[in-house]
């Protein structure tokens, strides 16, 4: 029995790819060109003391690493002693590893204030080129003497891995303040119409495939989803509507709880950690909600379904509905929550006055990554559950050291570098971030970020439903 | 209708059975996770015509609710095919479905996406199975205020008022007072008489011989005996006593 004939599966066919090739367009302007180039910033570091007046024949090195790919703005913090100095400055801009000359300019020192900020690069971007990321800043000058030449502030304290200062040949501790604007270049981005169109035609001839299979009664996977979309839309309905009218039935707010709980939760982390980390994050209050909203999908969605096998035992025993509808319904019901927690979310971006743009659409994605993300794991954990029923405290233990290994509440930085591999392979990080990219930064993720999410949620559900599909025959004999 | 091709079903019998982790690493430790294998049906094959009424006999054990369940999809056999042409309502317990927090009414609409009914043939039957189970205006109430005697009418009328294809029966034939007793079994009856296939276990011989067209004879998980009502039943009877 069919639930549907084969026109019809033709028209989803269709359906499908219209939606798809929307979808295309709509993100290649959602995303502009936060998909092509990446614009970044480097923090100037505090110079506490200056590094002595640059004279004729006084030799600045300074050895930086970047690995970008290319350098819009380059800024030096200059001191003049407050008096008016004469001569000139040269700067360049040398590749560490072929010796050439990037970029080259002299100033005029008399044009330099006290303490400004001298921005060395502003008329064109100067594309790197090497592979190490290894360049070296020079700094000479001309017509400069002692008691008319002008300084740098420099800090002896601070050294990065890579980078070193020289001063007329001979290497001293520290680096003298600058910081820099790059920019970083995808092929993916400035390819995107040709992987949009490539994934399109494997989209056709997938759906052509399962076309044919149909005609030949073949099961395939295109046609088993439609099928729980068509012949249990209703129950699925229904038992999400359970689930909602059980959670609230008897509580005098109801559904106002959804929309309470995230809320409350951001004001009270607010007030314990905005003293301790507010003024290294961004917009500390949406950087907070954002980690709460997303990462409460994930362990209420995870904890609820966890239990969708076993709490539902009693209809499992008596009537036939394909097993994965439990955990999928819970999963569900939890995205249905974490909608309207989107609510009080939009209402702190509006109170905080963060300028909105465009990307917050893509915020989509990561929901809809998260999403498949945690039906993985409740497939994989509701299957464990009923087989052991220890599943559901270690759970609680492990999601509990989740949440602090995610950088919910803490700026990204506490990790030092050298651990920051820790995040990474943390596939909440990675969805929470995309998710901040987009609203706080209003710029598309880079596109690695999308490959994170896509490839933390696929892992997930292929991984979930083999098991699921490997023991759910089993279940009957253990509930 | 159904068709049961050399359908066996395994059960494990482990002396403790194991559900926890702990539990799980201690006996593999001690290597004392002796499983028994236990078959509760084997080799058992027929197959039911539309609209023929089932009976199916045995004494306790002999695999009677085994086979229900898997012909109600429940349970998938460890070996052989079940096929099922048509859509099965299983009352193998009334009320399985409800959820005590939900209103009557709510709780049909439930009920009805559990059996696989759309919404809107659930919406055509409601009324009749509001009417069936004469409960009224308490059908807006929670039924975590029901009587038990008031859930399993709601129950009978929303498991018979679909009119389903394929009925599978456990030992429920009348439920309620006296008077919805006989309204239940008239139902019944209506039902089997009005070509819906049933299969129906009861331990009453007397009800099996009165209702069913062909009768299953499962003697530990073995059929015995599959056909004519009279003759099973009477040679089921001489067995017995």
């Amino acid at each position: 029995m069919k639930p549907f004939n084969e026109i019809e599966i033709k028209r989803i066919g269709i359906k499908i790819i219209l939606v798809y090739i929307l979808c295309a367009i709509i993100f290649k302007f959602i995303a502009g060109d936060g998909i092509k180039l990446q614009r970044g910033y480097e923090e100037p570091i505090s110079g506490p003391i200056v590094i002595g007046e640059i004279t004729d024949g006084t030799i600045i090195r300074q050895d930086f690493l970047l690995d970008k790919d290319s350098i819009t703005s380059f800024v030096i913090y200059p001191t003049t002693y407050n008096r008016s100095n004469s001569g000139e400055i040269f700067i360049d801009i040398i590749d560490g590893e072929s010796k050439n000359i990037l970029y080259s300019k002299s100033y005029d020192v008399s044009s330099l204030e006290d303490n400004k900020p001298f921005e060395i690069i502003s008329d064109k971007a100067v594309n790197l080129t090497n592979t190490s990321g290894k360049y070296s800043l020079v700094i000479k000058s001309e017509g400069a003497y002692t008691g008319n030449a002008i300084s740098l502030w420099y800090n002896p304290e601070f050294t990065k891995n890579g980078t070193g200062l020289i001063l007329n040949n001979t290497p001293i501790d520290g680096e003298i303040s600058f910081s820099l604007g790059y920019e970083e270049y995808f092929l993916f981005g400035e390819y995107y119409p040709y992987f949009a169109t490539l994934l399109g035609i494997i989209l056709v001839l997938y759906i052509i495939n399962a076309n044919r299979k149909f005609n030949h009664n073949k099961n395939s996977l295109l046609l088993m989803c439609i099928t729980v979309f068509y012949k249990y839309n209703f129950l699925i309905k229904q038992l999400v509507s359970r689930d909602f009218k059980g959670k609230y039935k008897r509580s005098i707010l109801g559904l106002f709880w959804s929309f309470l709980n995230p809320l409350l939760t951001m004001i009270v982390q607010y007030v314990v950690f905005s003293t301790i980390f507010k003024s290294n994050i961004v917009n500390f209050p949406v950087y907070l909600m954002i980690g709460i909203v997303m990462f409460g999908f994930f362990t209420e969605s995870v904890s609820m379904g966890l239990t969708s096998i076993v709490g539902n035992a009693g209809l499992i025993t008596k009537v036939y509905v394909p097993k994965y509808i439990y955990p999928f319904t819970r999963v569900v019901s939890s995205l249905i929550n974490l909608m309207i927690s989107l609510i009080p979310l939009m209402i702190v971006i509006l109170i905080t006055r963060l300028e909105l743009s465009l990307s917050i659409f893509l915020v989509i994605f990561s929901i809809i990554t998260l999403f498949v993300f945690c039906l993985g794991m409740v497939f994989i954990l509701s299957s464990a559950m009923v087989f052991f029923r220890d599943t559901q405290f270690l759970w609680n233990v492990i999601s509990l050291i989740w949440m602090y290994a995610t950088p919910l509440f803490y700026p990204e930085t506490i990790l030092p570098e050298k651990l920051s591999f820790i995040f990474k392979l943390n596939p909440m990080y990675h969805f929470i971030r995309f998710s901040r990219i987009a609203i706080i930064d209003g710029v598309s993720p880079e596109p690695k970020a999308y490959l994170y999410c896509i490839i933390f949620s696929i892992v997930s559900i292929m991984l979930g439903s083999f098991v699921f599909k490997k023991t759910q025959d089993k279940f009957i004999m253990y509930l | 209708m159904i068709e049961v091709k050399n359908v066996g079903m395994k059960f494990k019998m482990s002396q403790n059975r194991v559900n926890s982790l702990k539990e799980t690493i201690v006996t593999f430790y001690k290597r004392k996770n002796k499983v028994q294998e236990f078959w509760a049906l084997k080799n058992v094959s027929f197959s039911v015509n539309k609209g023929e009424v089932i009976g199916i006999i045995g004494e306790n054990g002999s695999g009677k609710s085994t086979l229900l369940k898997i012909i109600s999809g429940i349970m998938k056999p460890t070996v052989g095919e079940v096929k099922v042409y048509g859509n099965i309502v299983p009352m193998l317990e009334l009320g399985s479905g409800f959820d005590f927090e939900l209103t009557g009414e709510e709780n049909i609409y439930l009920n009805g996406a559990i059996l696989g009914y759309t919404k809107e043939y659930v919406e055509s039957k409601k009324q009749s199975i509001i009417d069936f189970s004469e409960l009224g205006d308490f059908i807006y109430e929670p039924i975590r205020n029901y009587s038990s005697g008031m859930l399993m009418r709601l129950a009978f009328s929303i498991a018979t008022e679909v009119n389903p294809e394929i009925m599978i029966v456990d030992e429920i034939l009348s439920v309620g007072d006296s008077k919805f007793q006989n309204k239940s079994s008239k139902k019944m009856l209506e039902l089997m008489g009005g070509g819906t296939t049933v299969l129906f276990v009861s331990h009453s011989i007397d009800q099996i011989e009165k209702m069913c067209d062909k009768v299953l004879w499962l003697d530990h998980g073995k059929v015995k005996m599959f056909g004519e009502t009279k003759f099973v039943c009477e040679t089921y009877r001489n067995f017995l006593f």
